[in-house]
């Protein structure tokens, strides 16, 4: 996932419930790895997570119930987002609009 | 190392998160669209796929599952992929571009591939998608699929033990040959397909099951083996 504009990863070891983000300082540089913060505990399988900037939060997809839900990186809470009725949540992507046109051959 | 994290977390966006989610459901399948906005994303937007991808899924059975590839829109811009269908897409502007297919191993017949990655070259102002495909390398007529005879000996033979580098299948012709599998890139600016030499190891990322990050011009994803590409 990106935080900041960083590469990271976040996973459990093990299947613990403290979940450990590590964020990439430079990009084909594998010692560059950093530990940056230890989550939880939590009691939820992280999938496809996925942050955007200003709000410190990192989205997720729960692995069985399908919902929605985010962990909030300054307090660490976990708040979390229903999907509609019958449907299941199956991707999420962060969205910024725009309204260039597609760049063409000169 | 707190300080760092604290500085860390002061945001270097100051815009509105969104999301978009993608919702499927049942056979056959339904799926939807929508963009969540608001504090606590209690706002819900839907949207209509872009026309190469629209059906009625409830009057079609056969409807494919349709993908996200990536993490986020690419400055506004979506990576959609329905089978052998690759799009791009920006929502706000409604426009859109079908891939086209690529090397063509044989006249008149358009090969094309589900593509795995896509992001945006700043240095040259262009959307690059890429993807690993596997040509045939032999293809005769309109052979799609070669069944023998209704006397041929293959008929009372039992195949499911059999191991798939048995010469069986060769010698009843029912291995597809295949070139070299590589991977190649398509650029939105020449609407063409290149083939990338030296890639021939990398691992392929599954769409809806891969991690995958776009980020400055990368594309990441997760291996199976947990490294990072």
């Amino acid at each position: 996932m990106e935080l900041n504009e960083s590469l990271s990863v976040i996973y459990n070891y093990d299947m613990t419930p403290d979940f450990h983000i590590w964020v990439l300082g430079e990009v084909g540089i594998k010692e560059s790895w950093t530990n940056l913060f230890v989550v939880g505990p939590y009691n939820c399988s992280i999938v496809s997570p996925v942050t955007v900037g200003n709000k410190n939060r990192v989205f997720f997809r729960e692995e069985d119930s399908y919902d929605i839900g985010w962990i909030d990186l300054s307090t660490q809470k976990v708040q979390e987002i229903g999907v509609n009725g019958e449907l299941v949540c199956s991707h999420m992507v962060i969205f910024k609009e725009n309204f260039l046109p597609f760049p063409r051959n000169e | 190392m707190n300080m760092f994290r604290t500085n860390f977390l002061i945001s270097k966006h100051d815009d509105e998160t969104r999301l978009l989610v993608k919702e499927q459901s049942g056979f056959p399948i339904h799926q939807s669209l929508s963009i969540l906005s608001g504090e606590r994303f209690e706002n819900r937007f839907n949207l209509e796929w872009p026309l190469p991808l629209k059906q009625d899924h409830n009057a079609n059975p056969f409807a494919l599952p349709i993908f996200i590839l990536g993490s986020a829109t690419v400055n506004g811009t979506l990576c959609l992929c329905q089978g052998l269908t690759t799009v791009l897409w920006n929502p706000a502007t409604a426009e859109f571009k079908i891939l086209p297919p690529s090397f063509q191993p044989a006249e008149n017949i358009d090969f094309n591939f589900p593509s795995h990655g896509f992001g945006y070259d700043r240095v040259t102002d262009n959307y690059k998608v890429i993807r690993k495909v596997w040509y045939p390398s032999v293809f005769e007529g309109c052979d799609w699929v070669y069944l023998p005879d209704k006397d041929d000996p293959f008929w009372e033979r039992d195949v499911h033990g059999l191991d798939k580098n048995d010469g069986f299948w060769e010698e009843n012709e029912l291995v597809v040959k295949l070139y070299q599998p590589f991977w190649e890139i398509y650029s939105l600016k020449s609407d063409s397909w290149r083939k990338l030499h030296g890639f021939d190891d990398m691992p392929v990322p599954y769409p809806g099951i891969t991690p995958t990050v776009n980020l400055n011009g990368f594309c990441h994803w997760l291996t199976q083996d947990l490294i990072m590409i």
